[in-house]
């Protein structure tokens, strides 16, 4: 295939909170402009600017990114809302790709936002509608409950304990400290995670990654105007979207072959055969802690029933051999949702340039992955970046 | 509805789903002795903000044609464009669009409509296919529609609608109310 590099020059994020004062546009634009100042451009030098935000219930506005186009610098500009649910921030610079590898621009102002708290009371009402009306809706599910199925599934067919899990959830939170947009960073306990709510078992409310407000922007360069901005661009060496069936009866819920189909596509793009010895630092999505454990093993990081091995010996911390969410992930940083995923891209773009600080992976990390899930709960997205 | 629109002026809602699949060069000359191609395209969104846009112009359409038209090699619209499917999701959109498309000078759509230039046999036929108005509005989906009547003229499949020996064509959509958002794309046979 013929196409054009494609590098990340520019990042920016917001704090994220559960409930910001700012409104969506201004929190995008705090965002954007940050993103814009790192790598001393202005507004009129991008040639187009793309959106990623999740369910318009969230911000209550219909159309949002019609709504949100100003805040996120797209004043009569070429501009496009992407929106694949949970996907949606790493299908973000996906689609900032494609506009940059084919020609089109030079210059792409990638934003994403969300503030999930204008949905009152609790944004996981907004779920209600998303299953189909007939075969689901019915049976009110919404996502803890959905979750709860999940993970059951995925402890009984790999023998897993709810304190197994429950360390994913004490590693992210703790990484978070050392972030500074960190909503819910702090030092916890297994116990703490187990004797906190049961939401629907064997879901616990420490198990889960909050509900947040917040946004982040990259800036996406072709390859010529990249080493013109920057000594240290980060490359998209490889993209990979993939959904599964939306039936939750028809797909497999101890393996997520959404994240595999994913993952194949941009590993053969960025010419990755063995994806656990040449990744050096990876932001699996982890809005629920199992999840992280899950996407592991979709993207072929571990063996299928292994990831949770990986974690008990330390492999995943920050130091150990296959560190995993050293940003602190959902869990810890906080979940607007299309933000998160855009703020797992950052952190992987900071770890490979050696400006992460405190959160610093060593061994200079050359490779690293994002990954993103969501839509009906069976669309993957992946990125795969190297210095 | 609301004055100065009547009923009649506004495109009645409907249901559809249109397809279109597209390919790279080669696969494409595997696949069909008629490719249409894409020459270029353009899409922009004007402020979302009501009380900041300019009501007598649509600047989202005139921005997305010069993209489209930068891309596709196009200095003269008027002259080089054989006919158009535009956005008439009420009725004075569709002469606001020609106008912001340089289809014709400021001003002067009302005339052309009224002097039969953009009817099937007219110098400039537009909305052959009878645009949202006439055919249903499907939201979204609207544009598809547009491009694919663009596909099936450039063709010479378009039966009674056909206009005779067309080349080039200009498919343009708003995306409607709240938005001052559009896109544009020209499309050839040759």
């Amino acid at each position: 295939m013929a196409y054009r590099k494609v590098a990340i020059v520019g990042a920016g994020i917001t704090k994220f909170v559960r409930r910001a004062q700012e409104t969506g546009k201004e929190l995008s634009w705090q965002a954007a402009k940050m993103a814009l100042d790192s790598c001393d451009l202005s507004l009129e030098q991008v040639d187009c600017v793309t959106l990623g935000t999740a369910p318009d219930a969230f911000d209550g506005v219909h159309m949002k990114g019609e709504y949100l186009a100003d805040g996120a610098g797209a004043w009569r500009k070429p501009y496009m809302r992407h929106y694949v649910g949970g996907g949606t921030g790493v299908f973000s610079p996906i689609h900032g790709w494609f506009h940059v590898a084919s020609g089109m621009a030079d210059i792409v102002l990638v934003v994403a936002e969300e503030k999930m708290s204008s949905c009152v009371p609790h944004p996981q009402g907004a779920f209600l509608t998303i299953f189909d009306h007939t075969t689901e809706q019915p049976l009110k599910p919404n996502l803890i409950w959905i979750f709860a199925l999940e993970m059951n599934r995925y402890m009984q067919a790999y023998g897993l304990s709810k304190a197994d899990i429950a360390l994913v959830s004490v590693k992210n939170k703790k990484n978070a400290i050392d972030h500074p947009a960190a909503q819910i960073p702090e030092e916890i306990t297994v116990d703490d995670v187990l004797n906190s709510e049961t939401l629907a078992w064997p879901v616990n409310r420490l198990d889960i990654s909050p509900a947040s407000d917040g946004a982040a922007a990259i800036v996406l360069a072709s390859e010529r105007v990249a080493r013109r901005l920057t000594d240290k661009p980060v490359w998209i060496d490889g993209v990979g979207f993939a959904i599964d069936t939306a039936y939750w009866a028809t797909r497999d819920l101890c393996y997520p072959t959404y994240v595999e189909t994913a993952a194949r596509q941009a590993y053969e793009m960025a010419g990755i055969t063995e994806p656990s010895k040449q990744i050096h630092v990876a932001e699996p999505y982890d809005p629920f802690d199992y999840k992280e454990l899950h996407h592991m093993e979709g993207l072929m990081l571990c063996p299928r029933g292994k990831a949770a091995q990986l974690t008990a010996d330390g492999v995943t911390q920050r130091d150990g051999n296959l560190p995993i969410c050293p940003s602190g992930g959902a869990l810890g940083v906080g979940n607007p949702i299309a933000a998160t995923g855009l703020m797992k891209i950052i952190e992987i773009f900071l770890q490979l340039r050696g400006e992460a600080g405190k959160r610093q992976v060593p061994g200079n990390p050359t490779c690293g992955l994002a990954q993103a899930w969501g839509d009906l709960m069976q669309m993957g997205t992946v990125v795969v970046m190297r210095s | 509805m609301s004055l100065p629109l009547r009923r009649l002026d506004c495109a009645q809602h409907a249901d559809g789903s249109v397809v279109a699949v597209l390919a790279a060069e080669d696969t494409a000359l595997a696949l069909t002795d008629i490719p249409i191609w894409i020459e270029g395209l353009g899409w922009c969104t004007d402020t979302p903000t009501l009380e900041m846009r300019d009501w007598g112009e649509a600047a989202y359409a005139a921005l997305s044609a010069e993209m489209a038209y930068r891309m596709a090699g196009i200095s003269n619209p008027a002259g080089q464009i054989d006919f158009a499917e535009i956005c008439d999701e009420y009725s004075y959109k569709e002469l606001q669009h020609m106008e912001a498309l340089k289809l014709c000078m400021p001003g002067e759509a009302g005339h052309l409509v009224e002097t039969g230039v953009t009817d099937v046999n007219g110098e400039l036929p537009i909305n052959v296919s009878g645009g949202a108005l006439g055919v249903g509005h499907l939201f979204e989906a609207s544009g598809a529609h547009k491009i694919l009547e663009l596909v099936e003229q450039l063709r010479g499949e378009a039966g009674v609608r056909q206009i005779p020996d067309v080349e080039v064509g200009l498919a343009q959509t708003w995306r409607g109310v709240p938005t001052a958002t559009g896109a544009v794309a020209i499309l050839s046979n040759f």
